[in-house]
């Protein structure tokens, strides 16, 4: 009110105010009240590297991102491809077209991510690495909403290099549609990375890695020792299935620290619920995780098999799902082992994926972390679908999952009856505990 | 004065001084003399359609009970659960010869979701070992169904069946419109086709549905009373004995 006042007095107003200078004198008290207000905070826009404010996306594969649609992610060992050991690129994907074009589509709507929201496009750039098994044109095209309608434009490259990794640099402010040119008002909502073969007569295989595009005018080359730098600690506590035998990365651990924070029960720390493949596995592999606690000097974990109320051992899909919140309630569990068995592969219930999805989401819930422990695979041809299935699921749910068959390595010797024996569960006990361990030091942050 | 009525049903009240068969005590289903096997009696029940009737039982619903249960129940006995209990029309008059499983408070009212009493189900079935259990929803609610609420009743009558209880779910009436009926949906799809269902309908007629569908159990799954034998009816109401 004193501002008011102030201002009302600045223009000389208070006293000699007419009909005329009514409106003005409203307009400029409302500013007046307007600016008592505290100033609204605007939402900080999203980045992927918050340490690293000009990057608007980076993308090495590492991690699946349902962002990139069309291709899929390989290892690059697998492809024999160079990179460090155990990373990943994505391969693009077969477009329906008589050119044999392939490709990708980022579809930047489905991320929280806005851009250029403002910034001039001459200062963002995109960039990323490329492989192709012959020459031809790489072409990025971007598409935008804005308050017209949709649009889009296109740049692209000539690709002479063929079987290596070549670095492609586009800038933002150079794409281009007949007239119309990126402009800072604009959103974009799909960036189309697509490359056209020299010949049209095959399909060619491509592949891409490490995606930037960076905001401010900075080049992506130059900031990648940053970017590097604030992601060491995300790498450093992510594993992978094929390298480690279990999952973990940052993704999953936000989620997961979330859910038991919301979750209404506080839950007894390190304990861990065990369900086995098989009813006598639970309790086999209770024991021999404890063994292997002992052993590591691990102390304070508490390992428990899980039963029915008659206290006989449950294991199997169809039990797990029946009896899991039973278990957890009566064992107060923090984490759950949840191991799949050969059955659930051949004889299990119509469909073992939205069991799964059941069990998983209950127990993420019930604020409990489950750990997902694959179908014994010596019967690989029956199993490995089934096992693809559950790692994709997991993979999707955030949910971390241990691949028993890196630790017996598909050796006969651990395998009886396409179940494990007594050899195979102490292997997977010691893989189990290092997942344990690890979601202990870095989920729950004890150390 | 004028009187209105709405969704008006009239239904047959079993005759009172009809002689009553005593029902055996012991769970295990055995054929009454001259029925036949257990399967071919389950195949002799009537059909029941949810929508005449106001229950869904029938032939394939007792074969698939029959099948599906434990031995090991104390016989006549039932429980009441779920979020729609306490439910003073159901609990006053229970079906003649039957008594109740007293439950704790966890079992009754809002807090008794699906979910919940997935963690204590398993506990008081092993316990008290009802025959038969009684899940009733809510007959209102402001609770939205979350995605896994068909499969939260679907895994409740599976632990009833493999604790040797026949679950029954009783629904909340149907109301229309977009979203409203997912919760009635839901445990309809649940129950899909393998369990008896109820209408839940306020007033003396749920326990009268409910007294006709323990009936039609004793006859066509439990097998222990004919099924030609007059149809039993409530009880008396409790407190007037």
């Amino acid at each position: 009110m004193h501002r008011r006042l102030a201002w009302a007095n600045l223009l000389g107003m208070n006293k000699h105010m007419n009909k005329t200078m009514l409106p003005v004198f409203a307009l400029v008290c409302f500013a007046a009240m307007a600016a008592d207000d505290p100033p609204a905070v605007p939402a900080k826009p999203f980045r992927p590297i918050p340490d690293v404010p000009e990057v608007l996306i980076y993308e090495d594969f590492e991690l699946p991102n349902p962002v990139f649609d069309k291709g899929k992610i390989l290892l690059l060992a697998d492809e024999k491809l160079i990179g460090p050991p155990g990373s990943h690129c994505y391969e693009l994907g077969k477009k329906d077209d008589k050119d044999k074009w392939v490709w990708t589509e980022v579809q930047i709507n489905k991320s929280p991510l806005k851009f250029p929201d403002g910034m001039a496009p001459n200062s963002i750039n995109l960039q990323f690495n490329i492989y192709a098994e012959d020459s031809g044109t790489v072409e990025v095209t971007i598409k935008y909403k804005d308050k017209d309608g949709d649009g889009d434009y296109t740049d692209s490259f000539r690709l002479n290099k063929e079987k290596q990794w070549t670095p492609v640099t586009f800038k933002y402010g150079e794409f281009r549609n007949k007239n119309v040119r990126a402009d800072a008002k604009h959103v974009v909502s799909i960036i189309e990375i697509k490359f056209r073969p020299r010949l049209n007569s095959k399909y060619i295989r491509v592949f891409i890695d490490d995606v930037i595009v960076t905001g401010n005018g900075v080049l992506p080359n130059a900031i990648l020792p940053k970017i590097a730098n604030a992601r060491r600690e995300t790498t450093a506590i992510m594993r992978t299935a094929a390298k480690d035998g279990f999952t973990y990365n940052i993704r999953f651990q936000d989620e997961m620290r979330s859910a038991i924070k919301t979750a209404a029960k506080k839950r007894k720390q390190r304990t861990v619920l065990v369900m086995g493949a098989r009813p006598a596995d639970s309790a086999e592999l209770t024991k021999d995780l404890t063994a292997a606690a002992t052993k590591g000097k691990l102390t304070g974990f508490a390992f428990v098999s899980s039963t029915n109320p008659e206290s006989a051992p449950i294991s199997g899909l169809e039990e797990m799902r029946m009896l899991l919140q039973y278990n957890l309630q009566k064992t107060d569990a923090e984490l759950a082992i949840l191991m799949l068995n050969y059955s659930d592969v051949t004889k299990s219930a119509k469909s073992p994926g939205e069991s799964l999805k059941v069990i998983l989401s209950r127990a993420v819930q019930s604020g409990v972390v489950p750990v997902v422990c694959l179908a014994p695979a010596n019967d690989k041809a029956k199993v490995d679908p089934f096992n693809n299935m559950v790692s994709n699921l997991c993979i999707d749910m955030g949910v971390p999952f241990i691949d028993p068959n890196v630790a017996v390595k598909g050796e006969v010797k651990f395998y009886e009856a396409n179940e494990y024996n007594t050899a195979g569960m102490e292997s997977i006990a010691n893989l189990a505990l290092t997942a344990v361990k690890h979601f202990d030091t870095y989920l729950f942050g004890r150390k | 004065m004028e009187v209105y009525f709405d969704n008006f049903t009239i239904e047959l009240d079993p005759d009172p001084k009809a002689p009553r068969t005593k029902p055996k005590t012991g769970t295990t289903p055995a054929s009454v003399a001259g029925a036949g096997s257990n399967e071919a009696v389950a195949g002799k029940a009537p059909k029941k359609a949810l929508e005449e009737n106001g229950i869904a039982f029938g032939p394939d619903i007792a074969l698939a009970l029959q099948k599906a249960l434990v031995k090991g129940a104390v016989a006549n006995t039932l429980s009441m659960v779920g979020p729609g209990m306490p439910l003073k029309d159901l609990e006053s008059k229970l079906p003649e010869k039957w008594t109740r499983v007293t439950t704790a408070k966890e079992f009754l009212g809002p807090l008794a979701n699906p979910r919940a009493m997935l963690s204590i189900l398993p506990e008081h079935l092993s316990k008290d070992k009802p025959e038969v259990v009684f899940f009733v929803s809510e007959l209102m609610t402001a609770r939205k169904p979350g995605s896994t609420e068909k499969y939260d009743w679907e895994d409740l009558a599976k632990i009833s069946l493999r604790m040797g209880a026949i679950p029954v779910f009783f629904l909340p009436p149907a109301v229309g419109g977009e979203g409203k009926d997912d919760l009635r949906n839901a445990m309809i799809a649940a129950a899909e086709g393998q369990f008896p269902v109820i209408d839940l309908k306020s007033g003396p007629l749920v326990a009268r549905r409910s007294a006709m569908l323990v009936d039609l159990l004793e006859k066509f799954v439990f097998c222990r009373v004919k099924p030609d034998a007059p149809a039993t009816g409530v009880g008396k109401p409790i407190g007037d004995e």
